[in-house]
């Protein structure tokens, strides 16, 4: 038999992480990514051709739906924790049994945020997404290290942009330490008087932030991204797995830093896992080559040369990270263990917004409602933890 | 104006071809197999009439037996939900299926509900092109993502990178200018009837020229849709002046001409032409020819629009549609020319599609051998008529003739078969006295059986 006739085709289903945007050119740098991915790939392992299909984020369930019922259903499915976690609730995958070995090789926090409620696992980390802060590195020399430095800048005409959504926001809550608030609401907890008070700083910080001229709120990511690459934007928070993209427009004038912390403590951006799941119809073969992929893809070497490669996301591997966080941008390399446990709060609470869409959109307006009109923040701060609490 | 083809058009199929050979890893799956090999089956099985057979023809018609095939199909897939296999398969190709033979039934109850409805352009011009449409998405969506297929670029026309999803939606966009198009430019043409009082005739070609508008800026549209901006049409434009030159000339030339024809107004659609000497009615102008039908013998024509841009015609219906006819008959000397004219006029006036005005008109037109001749002038309005009114006018006349004993003469000979030699009494009565047949010429042999006596 030649190498041909043994390699096997494996279908990829991947959501995609350009989701906020709708134009023609939605998944192009995706693609390019992918397509050089394929190709890596096929070096290290020649037996597996991979075949991967890029989903709006919306609807991949839609899809992996009526695939699965018909047998049609991708080999595999590159999403993040949480959807992953949805998927395999609505019997979309299947769960997946590591070895101890194996375990061993992904950090346990990682581990944890794709662990079911009894205990399986619904998908195999496989590098994580930061968030962090993206600018020009030919307006602003240094990017702001805090809040009150991100303040002064905009007042010397340096233009600075963010978006109105608390996935997107939650960084800033670290600098307040309003983070608390959220996590008690959430919990159907009383938030104490300081918890509060520090909730109601934030909200003032960001009606102060949308009364300046310099610092501009929009309405999603793709947007910010846009005004960024056109320069009417010279600092804006961004996605770690959105930096292709920028770094194809702005090349070598692209500056990648941490979110600035504030008089509280460190800022707390959210992490987005890149999690790879088993899908249903796999035949034997299929599925014991896809296995063979995902040892494959968690190997230090696998971890190491991808996250060095393409530089959009941090190993889930602890060895890999060691020897990765020093070649990585200064964003990534501040990125360790640690850091994985303190903004992991965060990631839950995100994340359980993200299961309730009703919830979402309330916090979402009042958000809206406090940036862009007359609400003041201490009726934000109180409407958003009788929001939270109420977890319609 | 040179251009290289690379730079023109580019095709590269290797994307797809790459996605049609991951749908093989399909064949992998043995629930995939078995739901295909079901559906193999069960089409197999209805194409012997296997399953039609089973049902008594007299209960059941043709038009329902159809559907035991798709619904076998449902059914399986529902016993395959319960025995927990994947079924998806199965109800995509029952319904597809299905949704084919519902077409027959469909058609016999709309016709069933109104005799008149249009049903068969119904079918062919908006059920059948929704069908394969939702088909064909559907079958994509099954085998992978629509988004990511439709971004696969394919070809590169004009610098602009065309993907299979552009691609698609231009080839129904245009489909649906071109079915559609008539909608609106019939809507146009007849609300400019309303405003601006354009007669029915000329609505005709104004809905014509809409169309025509329609389609260019629908095209325009779907081309700038596509990607294909102002350079890419000056390119296009550039090849065009080199075709137009060589090769396309006479396909431009009669399509001009047609534009031309339509804005002059001379030949649109319900004109009344004469062709070679045949009044033919404009049925349709088209892009390249104008069809028109023969009144004579209803033999349609197709006449390149440059013909008649280029040669003269004659039409019966460019100012005004009216046209005259004459009927010339012969009455005998005796008859009195005053009293023959008031007939023929009389008999002129009554027919019912000879036009008041301009007034029939009879004259004495010659002092014939054996009549005096007459020409009755007539006008009718619709110039297909004069050929009836005509015949019309003819039957009267020979009736009221017949009626007021006046008669039609007609030359009249008479023969006599002859002997040779002639007899004296023979030869005295046939030349009148002094001829004499002259030696060796033969008498004029008549009709009947009589051969000339050379025995004599």
């Amino acid at each position: 038999m030649t190498e041909n006739q043994r390699s096997i085709v494996l279908k990829v289903a991947q959501a995609s992480n350009e989701n906020e945007q709708h134009s023609d050119h939605r998944f192009e740098t995706e693609r390019k990514i992918t397509r050089n991915f394929q190709q890596q790939l096929k070096e290290m392992q020649p037996g597996i051709k991979l075949h991967p299909s890029i989903y709006p984020e919306e609807s991949l369930e839609r899809a992996l739906k009526v695939q699965t019922n018909s047998g049609l259903g991708p080999d595999l499915v590159i999403a993040d924790s949480n959807q992953a976690l949805s998927l395999l609730a609505l019997g979309l995958t299947d769960p997946i049994k590591l070895t101890k070995e194996h375990q061993n090789l992904i950090n346990p926090a990682a581990l944890e945020r794709v662990k079911t409620a009894t205990g399986s696992l619904a998908g195999q980390p496989i590098s994580q997404y930061l968030q962090l802060a993206c600018f020009d590195k030919r307006k602003l020399k240094k990017a702001p290290k805090t809040l009150k430095e991100l303040s002064e800048a905009s007042g010397t005409g340096t233009v600075f942009g963010m978006v109105t959504n608390l996935q997107d926001l939650y960084w800033s809550l670290g600098s307040f330490g309003a983070g608390e608030a959220l996590t008690a609401s959430l919990a159907g907890q009383k938030v104490t008087v300081a918890a509060h008070e520090r909730l109601t700083q934030w909200m003032r910080w960001l009606k102060e932030s949308s009364y300046q001229q310099n610092i501009v709120f929009l309405r999603n990511q793709a947007a910010l991204r846009k005004a960024f690459i056109e320069g009417e934007m010279n600092w804006i928070s961004c996605w770690s797995s959105q930096l292709p993209q920028l770094r194809e427009k702005l090349k070598d004038h692209l500056g990648i830093a941490p979110l600035p912390s504030g008089e509280f403590g460190r800022a707390t951006p959210i992490t987005r896992l890149q999690v790879w799941a088993l899908g249903k119809n796999s035949s034997r073969r299929q599925r014991a080559e896809s296995l063979n992929l995902l040892d494959f893809m968690v190997q230090p070497w696998a971890q190491k040369t991808y996250a060095l490669k393409y530089r959009t996301g941090f190993p889930v591997n602890p060895a890999a990270a060691m020897i990765v966080s020093k070649q990585l941008p200064p964003g990534f390399s501040k990125f360790s263990e640690d850091e994985n446990k303190r903004v992991s709060r965060g990631d839950a609470i995100v994340s359980a917004i993200d299961a309730k869409p009703r919830l979402k959109k309330d916090i979402q307006s009042t958000l809206n409602e406090l940036i862009f009109d007359g609400l003041s923040p201490e009726n934000a701060a109180t409407e958003l933890e009788t929001q939270m609490k109420a977890k319609r | 104006m040179t251009l290289s083809m690379s730079y023109l058009i580019t095709v590269n199929p290797g994307a797809i071809l790459n996605e049609l050979l991951s749908w093989l890893a399909y064949l992998n799956r043995g629930t995939v197999v078995l739901q295909l090999l079901l559906v193999g089956i069960v089409m197999v099985a209805e194409q012997r009439g296997a399953l039609r057979r089973r049902v008594e023809h007299r209960l059941v018609p043709e038009y329902i037996r159809v559907l035991i095939g798709p619904l076998i199909l449902l059914i399986s897939s529902a016993l395959f939900l319960l025995a927990g296999l994947p079924w998806g398969l199965l109800r995509y190709f029952g319904l597809l299926w299905l949704g084919w033979m519902s077409f027959t039934p469909l058609k016999t109850l709309i016709l069933s509900i109104n005799k008149k409805f249009p049903v068969d352009e119904l079918e062919s011009t908006f059920l059948r092109p929704i069908y394969v449409i939702v088909a064909s998405t559907s079958f994509i969506r099954l085998m992978g993502s629509t988004e990511n297929l439709a971004q696969t670029p394919v070809a590169n026309l004009f610098g602009v990178e065309l993907t299979l999803g552009r691609i698609y939606l231009a080839i129904i966009a245009i489909y649906v200018i071109m079915t559609l198009s008539s909608r609106p430019a019939t809507f146009l043409a007849w609300l400019s009837g309303v405003l601006f009082g354009v007669r029915p005739r000329n609505r005709r070609g104004l809905e014509l020229l809409f169309r025509y508008s329609v389609i260019i800026v629908g095209i325009i549209g779907v081309a700038y849709f596509i990607g294909i901006d102002g350079t890419a049409f000056i390119a296009i434009a550039g090849g065009l002046s080199v075709g137009i030159g060589f090769g396309v000339k006479e396909i431009i030339s009669n399509f001009i001409s047609s534009i031309w024809l339509l804005f002059e107004g001379s030949v649109r659609p319900g004109e009344i032409l004469m062709v070679n000497g045949d009044p033919c009615t404009v049925r349709k102008l088209g892009l390249r020819a104008t069809q028109l039908r023969r009144g004579r013998d209803g033999a349609e024509l197709l006449i390149p629009n440059q013909i008649f841009f280029t040669q003269e015609a004659t039409s019966f219906t460019a100012t005004e549609t009216s046209r005259r006819d004459s009927v010339v008959v012969g009455a005998a000397y005796e008859h009195d020319p005053d009293i023959i004219i008031e007939l023929l006029k009389t008999i002129a006036k009554e027919h019912k599609k000879v036009l008041e005005y301009p007034p029939v008109n009879a004259f004495a037109i010659d002092f014939a051998e054996s009549s005096i001749n007459y020409k009755v002038l007539f006008w009718v309005s619709n110039p297909l008529d004069s050929f009836e009114v005509g015949s019309d006018i003819r039957r009267t006349i020979w009736k009221q003739f017949e009626k007021k004993g006046i008669t039609i003469p007609f030359p009249q000979r008479q023969v006599y078969p002859m002997e040779w030699p002639p007899s004296l009494q023979q030869s005295h009565h046939s030349a009148g006295g002094g001829g004499v047949m002259p030696q060796g010429i033969q008498p004029e042999l008549t009709g009947n059986d009589e051969k000339p006596n050379s025995e004599a």
